[in-house]
């Protein structure tokens, strides 16, 4: 029954060509391993599932869900199926999200996703994933997921570890908190442009992460880290701006905003606070190098400039 | 967690405040619980501790650093201070020059609106 089922779910993958800018996603559940941990692994996937459709707006038909139990069981031979059968659906412009639920284990040189039945180390998960179009965001909540970062890192890829060194094994919250992003993208949303990236989620568990052992007086068992560069090499969230970052805050995980460029008036001042947010990054760039009492007047004239045109844009709409 | 579960029961700002209260007492780095408390003054009017709450939020490390500086401009600002106002939600818009609620603010705090 279950191997019906997955024919039917990898055949509906495999019929339906996918449109431009499209957005896929795929969680895998592996083995839990006992009672305790099935539970939160399936609360969850679940709760991963059901914010990616109703928060995301993910389509229920681009979420495969691979799971423990699950009609479609986390075995290697299905990771196989999916990840085959979404390279000939996704096209060059489409996203593709990969989220592993679980545990890993690493030897000092190879880490590995625990799937139900034989394993598959980060070499497999590389050759599964060569080839796959679109933009990938790849994201192991695991233990021992850190070498997936080097193995996996390439261009138009942003691959996320919930982990950055062997030492770091034991079973993660990370996932909770990943998923707390995207359900509460409001708060995650740090740049309040209504939209949620990669980077934001990211950042917003891995600070939530370190907070959680704050609070329990622990010491911090999982260090997050995020490639998007393709240097395989990871950074945390809150290591000083370096050469990763820049794909991860421009790749969304929520659906492009209607174009609002209808009204040529709106399109107008749209055209102004975008010119004036350009500005104050710029600004921003250059605070370090320019007295404090300089930078702040200059903020302030910009900030004051873009509140109004924003006002206009919305009192417009 | 407490004070969450309190909060969803319905149960009203005056009995929650304690909890709030307590919780900053056992854990003074939950920067979630000072925003909180910090909301409730200011919902019961009285700001001057609310900024106290806010300021702890920030210092603290919350994870939403806009509506932290934000809510730290309107205590600021029902405190009539407008100086520290405007410090604090132009703080709110160099995290996020785009966030709608700093820049009404901003203009309330300038006179532009």
């Amino acid at each position: 029954m279950r191997q019906v089922a997955l024919a039917l779910a990898v055949m509906l993958l495999a019929s339906v060509p996918a449109s431009a800018d499209e957005r896929f996603a795929v969680i895998i559940s592996g083995v839990s391993g006992s009672e305790k941990f099935a539970e939160s692994q399936k609360t969850w996937s679940d709760a991963l599932q059901l914010t990616l459709r109703t928060r995301l707006g993910f389509s229920a038909d681009r979420i495969t869900t691979l799971a423990e139990g699950a009609a479609t069981n986390a075995t290697r031979e299905n990771v196989a199926r999916t990840l085959t059968a979404l390279k000939q659906r996704l096209a060059a412009d489409d996203l593709l999200l990969i989220v592993l639920i679980g545990h890993g284990t690493s030897d000092g040189t190879t880490s590995k996703f625990n799937l139900v039945g034989p394993d598959m180390d980060t070499k497999e998960w590389k050759q599964a994933l060569d080839g796959m179009p679109g933009r990938l965001v790849f994201v192991n909540t695991t233990s021992s997921s850190f070498q997936f970062v080097p193995a996996l890192s390439g261009r138009n890829r942003v691959v996320i570890a919930a982990t950055d060194s062997a030492a770091q094994r034991y079973a993660t919250v990370f996932p909770q908190f990943f998923i707390e992003a995207l359900d509460q993208s409001a708060q995650a949303d740090a740049d309040k442009n209504g939209r949620l990236s990669v980077w934001e989620a990211f950042t917003y568990a891995s600070q939530a992460v370190k907070a959680a052992f704050e609070q329990k007086g622990t010491l911090v068992t999982e260090r997050s880290i995020i490639d998007d560069n393709g240097d395989g090499v990871g950074r945390e969230a809150t290591a000083a701006a370096g050469a990763d970052g820049v794909l991860a805050k421009t790749t969304f995980l929520d659906p492009e905003p209607a174009t609002t460029a209808a009204n040529a008036a709106i399109a107008g001042l749209e055209k102004q606070r975008v010119g004036i947010e350009a500005e104050i990054e710029q600004l921003k760039d250059r605070k370090g190098q320019m007295p404090a009492g300089q930078y702040e007047e200059e903020f302030e004239r910009l900030a004051i400039e873009l509140a109004r045109i924003s006002a206009k844009i919305r009192a417009a709409k | 967690l407490l004070a969450k579960q309190l909060e969803a029961a319905g149960v009203g700002p005056a009995r929650l405040a304690p909890a709030y209260e307590r919780i900053a007492q056992l854990d003074p780095f939950d920067a979630a619980n000072h925003s909180a408390l910090g909301r409730l003054k200011m919902q019961a009017g009285d700001a001057q501790t609310a900024a106290r709450e806010f300021r702890a939020a920030i210092a603290a490390g919350a994870i939403d650093q806009a509506s932290a500086h934000c809510d730290l401009a309107e205590s600021y600002l029902a405190l009539g201070d407008k100086t520290r106002a405007r410090r604090a939600v132009l703080a709110a818009i160099e995290v996020a020059p785009g966030y709608p609620r700093a820049q009404d603010l901003l203009l309330k705090v300038v006179g532009g609106a």
